[in-house]
C-alpha cells in the first residue's frame, strides 16, 4: 500500500514537473568591453512576459518561472544599448548577456507645441508648421502668426522690422537674409527663434537697453557640423526656357558658410536675396545717377509672369570663428543679368490753364544688361568690455541700357520714334568702424564711417524729338564723385538706472559734378554745362537721457550741431559760397510697458537746411522726355515733424500677435518742385513757394494661430490722408489724397491631403483737387490669390493656383485671372517637377495709377503659357 | 406586481451601479490658488542636482489630447542614470521664462501678470502639479508644495519604492510612437491600468508609478479620475533641480495625503483663512465640488 502510494506521488510530481517546469535563468550583463550592465532581463513566451528582473550592480541576475513551452525568449535591454533577444530551451541555466552601446531612443514629440515663450524669445517650431510643399525656411516663416515676409522678403515681427537675421547664433549674411530664408532647407531648421529687445553688442548690455528684433534660426543638429549640396536644373518651352541653381551649405561651430548660384531665363527674379534687408548703418553717399532709358513702369503683380531675363547669380558667404568672441566675415556676390522689357504708356496730364489732359503715348522697349560685383568683409570682437566691429563693401556695377520709344500724343501730329543708350557704371567703396570700451559705469562708444563713389553715366538719345534739338543725337554725359567722412563719439554714464550720454559728432558730405549736354541748342551755352562741387560739413554736440521708471521708459535727444555748406561753381567763375546754420534736432521716445504688451511714442522734429539746389543750373536730360535745371537763388528750407503712437501685443500661447498705430507727420518746405510743359517733353523746375503738407495714418495688423486645421490667419489694415500740394505750369494746387486698403492671408491644412493658402488684397484711393473742376474717380485695385496643395500620395503633391488681378479703371479686362498648375514627386534623393505657368494664356496686364491729377495707364507684355520640367537633387 | 416591484428593484440596482461611473476626470476645481513666482522663486535656490538625458512628458488628465489649455498639467519625468524626477514641464518653463525676463529687465520691474504658465485653470492649484517625486537609491520622496496661503509649510516625505502587484496581460497597443504592454494592478485603493514598453528598458514611469519591465507611456485608473499619457520621447540634456530645499520640512507620508485632501476638500476651512460675509452674516465656506484622491489609503 505505501509503496503504490509512494508511486503515485513520484508520478503525479513528475507529471507536474514535465507540465509546468520550474526554471532557473542566471548569468552576467555586460557591455562590449566588459563592463557589468544593470539591464532590464525578460523572459518572454509567444509575446507574454513571464518574468523579469533588473540585474545588480556588477551586472548579475538570476530569474525564476515556470513556463508551458519548450522554447523561451530571454532578452537583455538597456538604455543606450541594442536590445538583444535569444531564444533558448525552457531549461535552467547559465547565460551570460552582451550588450552592444550606441543605441538612442526614437524621439518622439506628440503634441508639439507651435509657439513657445521663454522670457524674450518666441520659438516657433518649424515641424508643426511645414507641410509637404514647403522647400525652404522661408515658406515656412510666411505660415507663423506674428511674422510677416514682405514681398521683397524683408521680415518684421509684430510690425518691427527684423534688425538681425542669425543662423545657429551667428551673423554669417548681415543683412542678405534673403539667402537663408530662400536656401536653407525647411526640414533642416528645429526652430525660428525671436530675440524681442535683443541687444546683440555685449559691452552695451546693460546700458543701452535695446527694442531691437532678431531672428534666429535653429537647426536641427543632423544638420549641423556637416557640408549639404544640392543642385537643380530643368528646362522648358515656349520660348526655350531653362533653370539652374546650385547650393552649398556648411554650419559648423567654428565655420559658416553659404554658396549659390542661381541661373535662368524663366522669369526668376534672382536677385532680390541678394540685397540687403537691414539698415546696418553702413554710410550712405548723397549723390544719385539721375540718367535713364525709358521703361514701362513696374505692373506690380508677381515679376515671374512679366520679366524676359538671362540670369546668372553667384554668392559666397563665410564665416570664420576665430575664437568664441571673435568673428571674420566674407560676402560675395556676382550678378549678371539681361532683362528685356517692353509694354505701351499712357500718361494723362492736366494742364490748368486750360483745363485739359494732355495724353502722351509711349511704346516702349527697353534692355538692361547688368553686371554687379559686391564684396563686404567684417571683423567682429565682442567682447564683455570690448566691442570692435569692422565692415569694408567694395560695390563695382558696369551696366548699360538700350531702349527704344514710339511716342504719339493728342496734341502732335505723328508719332516720334526714338533710340536710347544709357552707359552707367559706379564704383563705391565704403567703410565703417565701431569701437566700445565699457569698464561697468562707463561705456565708451565711438563710430567712424567713410565712403567715396564714382558714377560716370552717359545718354545718348537719336531721333526726332522736339523744337529745341535741330541736331540727330542729343549726348548727355553725368559724371558725379561724392566723398563723406563722419564720427560720432559718446561717452555714457550710468546713474541709478539713469543713463546720461555726451555725444560728439562731427563729419563731411559732398558731392562733385560735372555735366554736359551735347546737341542741344540753347541761348546761352553755358545752360548746357554744370560744373561745381558741393559740400555739407558739420560738427555738434549730441546730449541724451534716458531713464526707466518701473515699466516706464523714457528717452530724450537733443542734438545740436553747426553746419557748413560751400558751393564752388566753376561755371560761374569758380565762385564759392559758404553759408553756416545752427541746427537743433530734439527727438523724444516713450515706452509703457504692460506685460507682454506695449505702448510707444515717438516724436521727432527735424529741420534741414539745403542748398544743393542752387548748383545744378544747367540743363541735365534725364531721360528722352524729361529735363530738369535749377532756377533757385535761396536755401532750401525744410522742417519735418513726425509723430507716431503703437500699441503691439502678443500671447503666444493662445498664438496671438497684434498692433496697431496712428501717425501724423508734417512736413513744411520753402520751394516747391513740379512740371512745365514743352511740347512732348516735361522739364521739372524749382520754384520759390512756401507749402506745407500733412499725412495722417493708422494702421492695424492681426495675426493669429490656430491649432484647427492647423491654420494661420493674418489680417491688416491701413488707412491714410494725404494733404499736399502740386506745381503744374507755375501754379500751386492743393489736393488731398485718400487711401485704404485691407488684406487678408489664411493658410489651413483642413485634411492630411490637402493644405491651402488664400490670400487676398483690396485697396481704394481718391484725389482731389482744390478748385478745380476735374472728374477724380475712385481707383479700387484687388488681388485674390488661392494655392491649393493636394496630396496624393506621400511623394506626390499637385499645386494648383489661381489669381485674380481687377482695377476698376481699365475700359476693358478688368478682371485678369492666372493660373498655375505645378505636379511634383519625390523620390529618393530627387525633387521632379512639372509645372504650368499662365493657363489661361494671359497676354498683357494694364495698370492704373493716380497721382494728384495725372493719370498713368501702362500695359505690360507679359510671359506666355509655357510649360518647365525640372529636377532637384540633393547631392550631400 | 412582484414583476413590478422586480422592475424597481432592477432600476434602482442600474442607477446605483451608474452613480459612480457618473464620476468626472479631476479638474482643478478647489479654490486652492497658487502663490505667485516672484523675483527669489525664479531665480535663487535652484540647485542642479543631476543631469537626465532622457525625458518623457506626460499629459496629466487632458480632456482633448491636442490642446493643452485643456490638461491639468504637462509632468516631466526625467531619467538621470542615478535618479529620477517627476515634476511640472509647464511650471518649469514658466520658471525659466520669469527668469530669464529678469536678467533682461532687472528685479525691480513689474513682471508680466500674465505668466508663462500653461495649461486648464493656471492659477489654481493641485497636488499632483505642484508636488516633485524624485527617487533614489530605492527610496522615493515627495517635495510637495503647498497652494499660496500655506507657501511656508511646504512638506516632503520618504517612503521605500512603492510595490505594485502588476498583473501583465497580451493585449499591446502604440501610445507615443512606442509599442505598449498592458498591465493591471489594485494600488492603494483603486484599481489602474498601465500601459509600458519594453522598448524603452527603465522600471519607472510617471508620478509614483513604476515596477513595470518597461517605462509606463500610460496610466489611469478604472474609473477613468486620473491619467497619465506620455506625448513626448526626448533624448538631450535635462537638469534635475532640487526643490528649493530649506523650505521644505519633513513630515509623514500620511500627513501629507491628509493635509493634501483637506487642502482640496475645504480650502478656507484648512487653511484657516475665514472670510466673513456681511451680506450672507456667515462665514464663507469652499465651494462644494467633487473631489477623490488618486492615493485613496
Amino acid at each position: 500500500m505505501k509503496r503504490i502510494f509512494f508511486i503515485t506521488v513520484l508520478i503525479i510530481s513528475a507529471c507536474t514537473h514535465t507540465i509546468c517546469a520550474q526554471i532557473k535563468l542566471y548569468g552576467k550583463v555586460s557591455d562590449t568591453s566588459g563592463g557589468p550592465l544593470e539591464a532590464m532581463i525578460t523572459v518572454m513566451d509567444a509575446g507574454k512576459i513571464l518574468a523579469h528582473t533588473l540585474a545588480n550592480e556588477s551586472g548579475e541576475y538570476e530569474l525564476s518561472f515556470s513556463a508551458k513551452s519548450d522554447s523561451i525568449t530571454l532578452r537583455a535591454s538597456m538604455l543606450g544599448y541594442t536590445t538583444i533577444k535569444k531564444n533558448i530551451v525552457a531549461s535552467s541555466g547559465l547565460f551570460n548577456l552582451t550588450l552592444q552601446g550606441g543605441k538612442m531612443l526614437k524621439d518622439v514629440v506628440v503634441v508639439a507645441d507651435k509657439i513657445t515663450q521663454r522670457g524674450d524669445t518666441i520659438n516657433y517650431n518649424v515641424a508643426t508648421f511645414k507641410d509637404g510643399s514647403d522647400r525652404v525656411i522661408g515658406d515656412v516663416i510666411k505660415k507663423m502668426p506674428g511674422l510677416e515676409v514682405s514681398q521683397s522678403g524683408r521680415i518684421s515681427f509684430n510690425g518691427k522690422e527684423v534688425k538681425n537675421f542669425y543662423v545657429e547664433d551667428m551673423d554669417l549674411l548681415h543683412g542678405r537674409y534673403g539667402i537663408a530664408t530662400n536656401n536653407v532647407s525647411a526640414n533642416d531648421v528645429a526652430s525660428v527663434q525671436v530675440y524681442q529687445n535683443h541687444q546683440p553688442i555685449r559691452a552695451l548690455k546693460d546700458i543701452s537697453p535695446s527694442e531691437d528684433i532678431t531672428i534666429n534660426l535653429k537647426l536641427k543638429s543632423s544638420a549641423k557640423g556637416t557640408w549639404s549640396i544640392s543642385a537643380m536644373g530643368g528646362g522648358g518651352y515656349k520660348p526655350a526656357l531653362w533653370t539652374s541653381e546650385l547650393t552649398a551649405m556648411f554650419f559648423g561651430r567654428n565655420m559658416q558658410n553659404i554658396t549659390t548660384y542661381k541661373g535662368n531665363n524663366s522669369g526668376v527674379n534672382v536677385t532680390t536675396e541678394l540685397n540687403s534687408m537691414i539698415n546696418d548703418n553702413q554710410p550712405v553717399l548723397i549723390n544719385k545717377a539721375p540718367l535713364s532709358v525709358a521703361t514701362p513702369p513696374n505692373p506690380g503683380i508677381a515679376s515671374r509672369r512679366y520679366i524676359d531675363n538671362k540670369s546668372n547669380a553667384i554668392s559666397l558667404n563665410q564665416l570664420f570663428k576665430v575664437d568664441s568672441l571673435t568673428t571674420l566675415t566674407l560676402n560675395l556676390a556676382y550678378y549678371n543679368d539681361q532683362l528685356r522689357k517692353s509694354g505701351e504708356a499712357i500718361s494723362q496730364q492736366f494742364e490748368p490753364v486750360a483745363a485739359t489732359y494732355r495724353n502722351v503715348y509711349k511704346e516702349l522697349n527697353a534692355c538692361n544688361y547688368i553686371n554687379s560685383l559686391s564684396a563686404v568683409t567684417n571683423f567682429k570682437r565682442n567682447d564683455k568690455n570690448l566691442y570692435l566691429d569692422n565692415s569694408l563693401n567694395i560695390k563695382a556695377d558696369w551696366n548699360r541700357d538700350n531702349g527704344t520709344a514710339i511716342t504719339t500724343s493728342s496734341f502732335t501730329s505723328g508719332e516720334t520714334m526714338v533710340d536710347q543708350h544709357l552707359d552707367n557704371p559706379s564704383i563705391e567703396l565704403t567703410d565703417r568702424l565701431s569701437f566700445i570700451k565699457n569698464n561697468g559705469k562707463h561705456a565708451w562708444e565711438m563710430y567712424f564711417s567713410a565712403g567715396w563713389n564714382h558714377k560716370p553715366q552717359s545718354l545718348s538719345v537719336g531721333g526726332d524729338i522736339n523744337a529745341l534739338t535741330p541736331s540727330e543725337n542729343l549726348i548727355q554725359n553725368y559724371t558725379t564723385d561724392a566723398a563723406l567722412a563722419n564720427l560720432f563719439t559718446s561717452r555714457s554714464l550710468l546713474i541709478n538706472k539713469v543713463s546720461l550720454y555726451t555725444g560728439f559728432f562731427t563729419g563731411f558730405n559732398m558731392e562733385n559734378v560735372r555735366s554736359e549736354i551735347d546737341g542741344m541748342q540753347l541761348i546761352d551755352n553755358d545752360l548746357t554745362q554744370n560744373d561745381y562741387l558741393f559740400g555739407k560739413f558739420n560738427i555738434g554736440i549730441q546730449p541724451k537721457v534716458s531713464y526707466p521708471i518701473g515699466d516706464f521708459y523714457a528717452e530724450l535727444n537733443l542734438s545740436a550741431s553747426y553746419n557748413l555748406q560751400w558751393l564752388n561753381d566753376r561755371m560761374d567763375k569758380f565762385r564759392t559760397t559758404n553759408w553756416n546754420y545752427f541746427i537743433l534736432m530734439p527727438q523724444m521716445h516713450l515706452t509703457y510697458k504692460m506685460g507682454r504688451n506695449w505702448l510707444a511714442l515717438d516724436v521727432n522734429y527735424n529741420r534741414m537746411r539745403d542748398n544743393s539746389q542752387r548748383a545744378a543750373k544747367g540743363v541735365v536730360m534725364t531721360d528722352y522726355l524729361s529735363f530738369r535745371r535749377s532756377e533757385i537763388e535761396r536755401t532750401m528750407k525744410n522742417e519735418t515733424w513726425l509723430t507716431s503712437l503703437a500699441y503691439y501685443f502678443s500671447n503666444p500661447f493662445r498664438q496671438i500677435f497684434g498692433n496697431a498705430s496712428l501717425s501724423w507727420n508734417q512736413f513744411k518746405h520753402n520751394s516747391i518742385t513740379g512740371y512745365e510743359y514743352d511740347g512732348l517733353s516735361t522739364v521739372s523746375v524749382t520754384l520759390p513757394l512756401r507749402n506745407t503738407s500733412n499725412r495722417y495714418s493708422t494702421n492695424i495688423n492681426l495675426n493669429k494661430g490656430f491649432n484647427f486645421w492647423n491654420s494661420t490667419i493674418k489680417m491688416g489694415a491701413t488707412a491714410s490722408l494725404y494733404k499736399g500740394n502740386s506745381l503744374i505750369d507755375e501754379s500751386l494746387f492743393a489736393f488731398n489724397t485718400k487711401s485704404w486698403s485691407g488684406s487678408l492671408l489664411i493658410s489651413t491644412t483642413p485634411a492630411r491631403w490637402m493644405g491651402a493658402a488664400l490670400a487676398f488684397a483690396y485697396g481704394e484711393n481718391r484725389s482731389e483737387t482744390k478748385g478745380l473742376e476735374v472728374d477724380s474717380p475712385w481707383v479700387r485695385n484687388w488681388t485674390g490669390r488661392a494655392d491649393f496643395n493636394f496630396y496624393l500620395m506621400r511623394n506626390l503633391i499637385l499645386n494648383v493656383a489661381a489669381e485674380d488681378n481687377y482695377t476698376n479703371l481699365t475700359s476693358n479686362y478688368r478682371h485678369i485671372w492666372f493660373g498655375d498648375a505645378k505636379i511634383t514627386y519625390r523620390q529618393w534623393r530627387f525633387d521632379w517637377c512639372l509645372a504650368v505657368n499662365n493657363i489661361f494664356n494671359r497676354k498683357s496686364f494694364t495698370k492704373v495709377s493716380y497721382t494728384a491729377m495725372d493719370i498713368y495707364t501702362s500695359t505690360y507684355k507679359l510671359r506666355e503659357r509655357n510649360v518647365m520640367l525640372t529636377v532637384r537633387m540633393k547631392i550631400l | 406586481m412582484k414583476n413590478k416591484i422586480k422592475l424597481v428593484l432592477h432600476l434602482a440596482i442600474t442607477l446605483i451601479s451608474i452613480l459612480p461611473v457618473s464620476l468626472y476626470a479631476q479638474r482643478k476645481d478647489t479654490d486652492a490658488k497658487v502663490s505667485p513666482s516672484n523675483y527669489v522663486s525664479a531665480t535663487k535656490g535652484r540647485e542642479r542636482i543631476s543631469d537626465a538625458n532622457i525625458r518623457i512628458r506626460y499629459a496629466f488628465n487632458a480632456e482633448d489630447m491636442k490642446d493643452k489649455s485643456t490638461w491639468i498639467d504637462e509632468g516631466q519625468l526625467k531619467i538621470a542614470p542615478d535618479m529620477t524626477d517627476y515634476s511640472s514641464y509647464f511650471i518649469e518653463v514658466n520658471e525659466d521664462s520669469l527668469a530669464h525676463w529678469f536678467e533682461v529687465h532687472g528685479r525691480n520691474r513689474a513682471y508680466p501678470p500674465l505668466r508663462w504658465l500653461e495649461g486648464y485653470r493656471n492659477n489654481k492649484w493641485i497636488e499632483y502639479q505642484y508636488s516633485q517625486i524624485t527617487t533614489k537609491d530605492g527610496v522615493l520622496t515627495e517635495w510637495a508644495t503647498m497652494p499660496r496661503e500655506l507657501d511656508t509649510e511646504n512638506l516632503y516625505y520618504t517612503e521605500n519604492l512603492p510595490l505594485f502587484d502588476w498583473q501583465i496581460e497580451s493585449d499591446t497597443a502604440t501610445i507615443c510612437g512606442y509599442e505598449c504592454m498592458k498591465a493591471t494592478c489594485h494600488w492603494r485603493g483603486r484599481d489602474f491600468t498601465a500601459w509600458f514598453t519594453p522598448d524603452i528598458p527603465v522600471e519607472y514611469g510617471p508620478w509614483k508609478f513604476g515596477g513595470l519591465p518597461g517605462l509606463i507611456m500610460k496610466v489611469s485608473d478604472n474609473d477613468g479620475i486620473y491619467t497619465f499619457e506620455a506625448v513626448a520621447v526626448e533624448n538631450g540634456n535635462f537638469p534635475i533641480y532640487a526643490p528649493r530645499g530649506s523650505k521644505y520640512k519633513q513630515s509623514t507620508r500620511y500627513k501629507v495625503w491628509k493635509l493634501q485632501r483637506d487642502l482640496n476638500v475645504d480650502y478656507l476651512k484648512t487653511t484657516g483663512h475665514s472670510v466673513f460675509n456681511i451680506k450672507l452674516n456667515r462665514e464663507l465656506t469652499s465651494r462644494r465640488h467633487q473631489y477623490t484622491q488618486l492615493e485613496l489609503e
